[in-house]
């Protein structure tokens, strides 16, 4: 259990690359700026900073940027620097790896995207105002933002344990999957883990006017199904993750 | 009987001293003549970087999604010139045509235009990879050494790492949109679409070089700065995905504030299409200089973080 | 029960047979692993680490599968070939790592600083890893595989990059480990050095055992290569002469030495011990002096040659 415990520690910390923190950072201050200069041009409302920075800025490509850096990473990482052989000669199960791996990227994903959710409404609440008090608006999207970010971690970290290249099939999936058919008509965007953080946002924000353009087209789901949607994802991508860990041989070891 | 051994002297050993100069090898003009590498010493170094992504699963794949496009688009040429040899004289059916040729393709400069932008997220993910493999491998698993222990100049592994990026991008932009091009003329009537058409081949080729060349150039800039694939892919995102959502989300909250879009460098991209194709737009129509200095400062970082980060040897602290 | 047993061990790589029904049970001691590329030793350590499932057969540490049964590594050291680290680590903190993973807990510092003694790596443990030289990355990877004190040392290529008298210290660090009980497998293609140290060589080739034990029993079995002895003697001729008429040596070459007019005897015994049995008594009889008998192809690498070339089909 020692050893286990200590791997995630091991892992969180390896996670902390200063590059790829430092990309985050940028990517968030430019957020922050954009937050800034609209603001106070004029006082923010929900709807506006739900679509306008929470809805498509943030969900749409930071978040999904940032657990796809950090999800891949958790094996590829070690597959890349060919430092994998150094953990999977030591006593502990290949699936318990892999988890521990996984929970170790876990409070960094979590981290950045609740502290960039966090630092956007402070600097909306400073830059024009928010029309209510910050604690709420944090919490009114909160809780999206956690589910998503989860989700988005347990996919990503499922796809660099099958993939070499999980990092640019996860680029790929994010634009071609997640931009582009989470906008098509139909149910074929229910396949995209966006689609059911933005039915959770809408479902957050409706009370303040804060919907869809075209609710014919798109279709939410209560939020409440979109949450639990979330949460199956998860669960099933770790589980798809540690099995598919468990079971394959990595050749490129060294 | 043994020989007196001979005296020598060290003055004996060198040469006569020609004026000994310091060869800088990183700069362009002070190699002596016997160490200057073959004009053409790029060339290997274009083709043995082709040769590694080419040869890569996924290249086939995103070929492949940039195909799509090319054969939709080219499908189309074909069904609206079979359109148009059915309809003929048909009264009825020319409003159908109309309808269907401005909501489709129209063979004018916008057209092929939008095909080369539409192809932009395609050629964005193929040089994500291509700049992990060609240029970020180089720096991280040390290959520099190889090529700078070569009589091979600094511009020409440049030079060469450039050509084939854009040969790359060229394969999914650039030709297609010729073959379209011709394609279009060839379904005419005539001959004439090809004389009367010369400034949009001229759009083309000239849109289709600064794709290639444009978005080479900054990808050997973020690879050479950030070498691996995670961060090449993290900054790659935010220059083409980021950046054009902020200024538009920017721009739309200004009420039509059009400077924001400087930091979009799909944006500038746009701009020098329409200048090439002779398309209209009052974006910067008065001000041409703005988005000539943001592309040429976006094309200048990446060449300056380039040359800065070229050397044979790391030095570790 | 012997700490290492491979009982008809298969690896199939599609339709290439990366091993072919390997067998064999390794006692404590040093086990040298000889074989040209692709001869299945890095395949063989795989499995025998648990990196790699084997298609057909078993791979037993202690007993226990080591891909099945995470715990059965536990006892196990492992240094591959590759150069890769946590280049951002320094030495110490990558090897204390290391320790910890194999569950050390709070005493894995001690541990650490032990092992990097061991090795010779202590003056440079605070290092980057980034910042040290093949030499030492070479030293913390050994580190590493001592840090917890392991029954079974598998040693992929670990003299690769350190100099003469940092491998002589590396061959001593082997010796008394295997003093201690434990069993070191180490796979070199510095044979001279390893067949110094090693107790018995499995020599690999096409993904089999072509053959094991200690080098001098291996030698022996060349029935189709006699050994070649250079004996220098006061009279070489009638030695010679002496020996084609006792029927002791197959062949005799005589050799110039370089530069003078002596001359060498390199000999073909295809019976070393009636051979050397009979030698004094031979040389008393002729009044001859012997003054140097080398054996020429008792090596490690001269054995490897022969098998090698054997097993591809060159015959003797």
């Amino acid at each position: 259990m020692n050893s286990w415990l200590y791997l995630v520690c091991f892992s969180l910390r390896r996670q902390l690359r200063p590059r790829r923190l430092i990309v985050a950072l940028i990517l968030f201050l430019v957020l922050v700026v954009l937050v800034c200069t609209i603001g106070l041009v004029e006082p923010w409302k929900i709807k506006t900073f739900g679509r306008w920075i929470i809805g498509v800025p943030f969900c749409r490509f930071f978040l999904p940027i940032i657990t796809l850096t950090l999800g891949t990473a958790v094996i590829g990482d070690d597959r890349e620097d060919k430092t994998l052989v150094y953990l999977s000669i030591r006593p502990i199960s290949r699936w318990s790896l892999y988890l521990a791996k996984l929970l170790g990227a876990l409070p960094l994903a979590l981290g950045i995207s609740l502290g960039a959710v966090f630092g956007l409404c402070a600097a909306a609440s400073v830059c024009g105002g928010l029309p209510l008090p910050l604690s709420e608006v944090v919490w009114m999207f909160l809780p999206t933002i956690a589910l998503g970010t989860i989700a988005y971690l347990a996919f990503f970290g499922w796809l660099g344990a099958v993939f070499r290249n999980a990092t640019l099939i996860g680029v790929a999936h994010v634009f071609l999957v997640e931009f582009f058919m989470g906008q098509v008509p139909g149910v074929l965007k229910r396949i995209s883990i966006s689609f059911y953080i933005r039915c959770m946002l809408y479902d957050a924000g409706s009370g303040h006017g804060l919907e869809p353009r075209n609710t014919a087209i798109f279709q939410p789901v209560e939020g409440d199904e979109a949450a639990a949607s979330l949460l199956a994802a998860a669960a099933v991508f770790l589980a798809l993750g540690m099995y598919w860990f468990s079971r394959r041989e990595y050749r490129d070891l060294t | 009987m043994a020989e007196e051994p001979l005296e020598i002297n060290e003055v004996d050993l060198l040469p006569n001293a020609m004026g000994a100069t310091v060869v800088d090898r990183w700069t362009l003009s002070s190699a002596p003549d016997e160490l200057r590498a073959p004009a053409l010493a790029w060339w290997p170094v274009a083709r043995i970087g082709l040769g590694l992504v080419v040869k890569r699963r996924i290249f086939k794949v995103f070929m492949g999604l940039g195909l799509i496009n090319f054969l939709f688009f080219s499908a189309m040429i074909y069904f609206l010139a079979g359109l148009a040899a059915q309809l003929k004289g048909q009264r009825f059916g020319q409003g159908p045509l109309e309808f269907a040729r401005n909501f489709i393709f129209t063979g004018t400069g916008e057209s092929y235009r939008d095909f080369i932008s539409g192809q932009n997220v395609v050629v964005m993910l193929l040089l994500a990879i291509s700049g992990a493999v060609l240029v970020g491998n180089d720096f991280r698993f040390r290959s520099l050494t190889f090529y700078f222990s070569k009589p091979l100049e600094r511009w020409q592994y440049f030079f060469g790492k450039l050509v084939a990026t854009s040969l790359l991008v060229t394969l999914l932009t650039l030709l297609p949109c010729l073959a379209l091009f011709v394609e279009y003329g060839l379904f005419g009537d005539t001959f004439d679409y090809f004389i009367e058409s010369r400034r949009i081949l001229f759009g083309i080729v000239a849109y289709g070089l600064l794709v290639s060349v444009g978005m080479s150039i900054l990808l050997l800039g973020v690879a050479a700065l950030l070498q691996r694939t995670i961060s090449i892919v993290m900054v790659w995102g935010l220059i083409f995905i980021f950046l054009p959502i902020v200024t538009e989300v920017i721009h739309e909250a200004s009420r039509g504030s059009h400077y924001w879009k400087l930091l979009d460098f799909w944006s500038l991209l746009q701009w020098c299409s329409n200048a090439f194709f002779g398309i209209e737009s009052d974006l910067y129509s008065a001000e041409p200089w703005y988005p000539i200095g943001a592309l040429a400062a976006w094309l200048g970082a990446a060449l300056w973080a380039f040359w800065r980060k070229t050397r044979a040897v790391e030095v570790v602290s | 029960m012997n700490p290492v047993s491979i009982r008809d061990l298969a690896k199939w790589y599609g339709e290439i047979a990366g091993l072919n029904k390997v067998s064999f049970e390794l006692r404590p001691g040093i086990t040298g692993l000889v074989g040209p590329n692709g001869a299945g030793k890095s395949t063989l350590m795989k499995i025998l680490t648990g990196q790699l499932r084997p298609s057909y057969g078993e791979a037993l540490i202690f007993g226990e599968d080591v891909w099945k049964i995470p715990s059965a590594r536990r006892r196990l050291g492992y240094a591959p070939e590759g150069d890769s680290f946590y280049e951002d680590m320094s030495v110490l903190s990558f090897v204390r790592a290391m320790g910890r993973l194999c569950g050390l807990g709070g005493s894995a510092d001690a541990f650490a600083h032990e092992a990097l003694k061991k090795t010779g790596a202590l003056e440079f443990a605070g290092k980057r890893l980034k910042a040290c030289s093949k030499g030492m990355r070479q030293r913390a990877k050994l580190a590493q595989a001592l840090v917890h004190k392991p029954d079974i040392l598998v040693l992929d290529e670990p003299l690769n990059g350190i100099d003469a008298g940092g491998r002589r210290e590396m061959l001593r660090l082997f010796e008394e480990l295997a003093a201690s009980g434990a069993t070191v497998i180490v796979s070199s293609h510095i044979l001279e050095e390893i067949e110094a140290v090693t107790d018995q060589i499995l020599f690999l080739a096409q993904g089999k055992v072509i053959a094991s034990g200690p080098l001098a029993e291996v030698r022996g079995l060349l029935k189709d290569h006699p050994l070649k002895l250079l004996v220098t003697a006061s009279d070489p001729r009638r030695l010679g002469a002496r020996l084609i008429e006792s029927g002791l040596v197959t062949g005799i070459v005589f050799q110039r030495r370089r530069g003078l007019e002596e001359e060498d005897l390199v000999l073909s015994v295809p019976q070393v011990e009636s051979f050397y049995r009979a030698l004094p008594g031979l040389v008393r009889e002729l009044g001859v002096t012997v003054e140097r008998l080398v054996p020429l192809d008792a090596s490690a690498e001269a054995v490897f040659g022969y098998l090698v070339g054997e097993e591809m089909g060159g015959g003797a």
